[in-house]
């Protein structure tokens, strides 16, 4: 059983579907991206699994938890992480971790100790006497994270987490999120922005208008749609000569300028491209650059959101 | 802050110290209090040439107090719910393991502790006002007592306020509202300290019992209706956010007839037992509105607490959430209502002005009718609209909206067309209790209409004893719940 199961939701504002029918599963010490444009229901899903929203249909299983039927025990399974998460004016780290701890329910020694630990694991341990206002988003971000941390909940949910981080801070971002994936959590990431997310997740789900359009690990997902392999060439002579000998070839389609070199799709296997690069050396073109583009998560997305393959 | 406050509420740890950090309360309070104190300076440079009298002094400093009780402290309670909205931070509170009755004890506690530090801050200049003699060391023990926890109450509404909406705007116009409500309790009280202080009519004097009664018995009303309505507005939609509500308006129903049964009874030569039904009738009806507006479905989380026995299941309906049972509870506080109406009838005899008679209870019905038109009637027409989201607020406005206008219109027509009694001849259907005389036809038209309403309304009801049924049957032998289970194929749509 997956630790997070989206089973069928639909949630309709008025006549506007902001999900429809939307099931996915995430494996407990995986990472998924919820990936889709703004707007495409991303918040609504997350906050419906999260207990704060209800669906028209459908449920969200929480290690088997229903989050209709039980929402106070789905709660415990679950750290959820909001786009726009709270701070409270003049409370310092420590204060703020100390209340949630307490209103997790964890007492005297145990608090202390997990409210140590949480600060410890997002390195925030030097700032435990700052105040809350005068942190960087980055911060901010790392600490709302602690705190979703404080149950030690074996679910994450976590809406736009790298939303308007610096790189550096996203990099710190991922380095935990790995590291919660490795202590064998399910992690559910959304983003609008998929290079946010391309090095972090094992697996995706992409979401359009509510529907949700593909799901399954990075790679299954990219050879699932990928047809054709984009080619990058450079040759010494002219690009001209070898546009016209690259057409002649089998399992070649549409070559395009792109820099000093061709950028042609090639369909077919591994051999065949090989076959490729060696019919170019023998019609007495020297290659120096040969390199084909594996489809990136980019690619991925614009391919599925509209809806076609290239 | 720790050690010894281990298993104190953590919410009122919190705002404790928010408050007392923050600047707000900083500026507020010395400013009230030397407002306080310049308040009574003035009073007695005012009374100058006459003998400086307690009750003169103690009048306008009460009044600051009162601001700072009734406004100050339940506006920052107000602040502090709306505040987590905001910030933010509700949806954060709600997900952690505190409970929403938790969270709203936490706040009220903290404006208990912001109430009594303003009370000490004003304690030297009660104490002064209490040495300038003239005023009764019971009287001025009372009106504190009941200001401090009429402050509570007050505060108890604000949180229940601010609560209903994440919208701004619409915060605003509740905090106008609560602002409303807090300059007429102030009003309120200052007419009862000058009853006791000035006018002689003191605790001392044996006349102050009904003041004292009703005194109590309108914060305690207040506090703990609004505690409850601010704790299941923080509870899970599928949660019962009704149930808790009904329960303590019934109790405080049956707490106002077992109040005016012992004083009227002590009081007055005997209980005017018609008068009273009808008008706690109608107090009842304007809850009903907001019980009877709820959409139909049994949530999933209330269904899932019904009582396994079908007896006990059948006998809770009432109080279970959703419109039909509202329309049951209703009748169900009728019923107590005429229950207890024979019961006094029978032992303290049947009451002066209007008797309760076997032909007045028809009367009685008859009045009922009325409500009941509105209440089952119309919420049965907007069935429709109030399964929308935000169908139950329609429907609330349109329903009361309605009633007035039902009533408002004829009387508008009735008095341009010369009418002489323009309420009693058009309104929509006149009933004997707004009448001197049992007026027959009338009556039987309103009991005929609303009897209609009531076999129109059948189905609704059966409907809501079945669900709750159900639901209990359910529980009684549990089946695995039937779940879709994701689909593994990797593409969809
Ligand atoms: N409370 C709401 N009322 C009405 N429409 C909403 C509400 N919340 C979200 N929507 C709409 O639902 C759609 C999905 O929104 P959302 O889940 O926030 O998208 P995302 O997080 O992917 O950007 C949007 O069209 C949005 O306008
Ligand atoms: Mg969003």
């Amino acid at each position: 059983m997956a630790a997070l199961e989206v089973c069928g939701i639909t949630k309709r504002f008025g006549s506007l579907v902001a999900v429809d029918q939307a099931s996915f599963a995430v494996e407990a010490g995986r990472i998924t991206g919820f990936i889709g444009p703004n707007g495409a229901g991303k918040t609504t899903t997350m906050r419906i699994a999260a207990t704060l929203d209800l669906p028209d249909e459908g449920d969200v299983l929480l290690d088997g938890v229903s989050v209709l039927d039980d929402p106070r025990g789905a709660r415990r399974k679950l750290g959820f992480m909001p786009d726009a998460y709270g701070a409270y004016p003049s409370t310092t780290l420590w204060e703020y971790l100390d209340f949630y701890a307490r209103a997790y329910d964890l007492h005297g020694a145990l608090r202390r100790r997990r409210v140590e630990e949480v600060l410890e694991f997002t390195s925030l341990s030097a700032l435990r006497e700052k105040e809350m206002a005068v942190l960087s988003k980055g911060l901010k971000q790392r600490l709302c994270l602690a705190k979703t941390l404080l149950h030690d909940p074996s679910v994450l949910i976590l809406d736009e987490p790298a939303a308007g981080l610096d790189p550096r801070a996203r990099v710190e971002l991922r380095e935990l999120v790995r590291a919660l994936a490795g202590m064998r959590k399910a992690i559910l990431v959304s983003s609008h922005i998929l290079t946010e997310l391309a090095e972090m997740c094992d697996g995706i789900a992409v979401i359009e208008a509510g529907r949700i359009k593909a799901t399954g690990s990075v790679h299954d997902v990219t050879r699932g749609i990928q047809t054709a392999v984009p080619v990058f060439v450079r040759v010494l002579e002219d690009a001209d000569r070898l546009e016209r000998a690259l057409l002649e070839l089998p399992g070649v389609e549409r070559a395009r300028r792109e820099g000093q070199g061709l950028v042609f799709e090639h369909q077919g296997s591994p051999e065949s491209l090989a076959g490729v690069l060696a019919a170019l050396v023998a019609a007495g073109l020297r290659p120096v650059e040969f390199t084909p583009r594996a489809m990136g998560l980019e690619e991925v997305f614009l391919s599925l959101t509209e809806g076609k393959l290239q | 802050m720790s050690g010894a406050s281990d298993r104190w509420n953590p919410i009122f740890l919190k705002e404790l110290r928010q408050s007392l950090r923050g600047r707000v309360f900083g500026i507020l309070f010395p400013t009230t209090v030397l407002a306080g104190v310049a308040v009574a300076i003035t009073a007695m440079v005012d009374l100058h040439p006459r003998p400086i009298a307690g009750p003169d002094v103690l009048l306008p400093v009460l009044v600051v107090l009162g601001v700072a009780a009734l406004g100050l402290v339940p506006f920052s309670a107000f602040q502090s719910m709306g505040g987590e909205w905001d910030d933010g931070t509700h949806d954060l509170l709600v997900l952690s393991h505190l409970s929403p009755g938790r969270i709203v004890l936490g706040k009220l506690l903290s404006a208990a502790v912001e109430s009594v530090l303003y009370f000490a801050g004003f304690a030297p200049v009660l104490l002064f006002t209490f040495l300038l003699s003239g005023v009764d060391l019971r009287d001025l023990l009372f009106l504190i007592g009941a200001l401090y926890a009429a402050s509570i109450a007050m505060s108890a509404v604000a949180l229940a306020l601010a609560g209903l909406t994440r919208s701004r705007f619409w915060r605003v116009v509740l905090l106008a509202a609560t602002a409303g409500l807090a300059f007429l309790a102030l009003v309120l009280g200052y007419d009862l300290a000058e009853t006791f202080v000035k006018r002689g009519r003191g605790l001392g004097t044996g006349h102050a019992s009904e003041d004292v009664a009703a005194t109590i018995g309108l914060i305690l009303a207040f506090g703990t209706l609004f505690t409850a309505i601010a704790s299941t507005r923080l509870a899970h939609p599928e949660d019962d956010r009704s149930g808790p509500v009904r329960w303590t308006v019934s109790g405080l129903l049956v707490a106002l007839l077992a109040a005016v049964t012992t004083v009227g009874a002590g009081f007055m030569s005997s209980v005017p037992v018609f008068e009273v039904a009808a008008l706690v009738g109608a107090l009842a009806a304007a809850f009903a509105v907001f019980f009877v507006t709820e959409p139909e479905r049994l949530p999933r989380r209330a269904a899932a607490r019904v009582p396994r026995n079908a007896a006990l299941a059948v006998l809770a309906a009432p109080f279970l959430p959703g419109g039909g049972r509202g329309v049951l509870w209703w009748l169900l506080q009728l019923a107590i209502l005429a229950a207890w109406a024979t019961a006094v009838a029978a032992w303290h005899g049947a009451g002066r002005a209007r008797p309760w008679t076997p032909g007045t209870f028809g009367q009685w019905c008859a009045f009922q009718s009325y409500f009941l038109v509105y209440l089952a009637g119309f919420s049965l027409a907007l069935g429709r609209v109030r399964e929308r989201s935000y169908g139950p607020l329609a429907a609330r406005l349109i329903l009361p909206s309605v009633a007035v206008l039902s009533m408002v219109l004829p009387l508008l027509a009735g008095f341009l067309s010369g009418e002489t009694n323009p309420i009693r001849d058009s309104i929509l259907f006149p009933t004997g209790a707004m009448q001197r005389e049992p007026h027959a036809p009338k009556s039987l038209v309103a009991l005929v209409v609303g009897g209609v309403v009531l076999a129109l309304n059948l189905p609704r009801l059966i409907t809501s004893f079945a669900q709750v049924l159900a639901a209990s049957a359910r529980r009684r032998r549990p089946l695995p719940a039937p779940l879709e289970r994701p689909t593994d194929a990797a593409h969809a749509g």
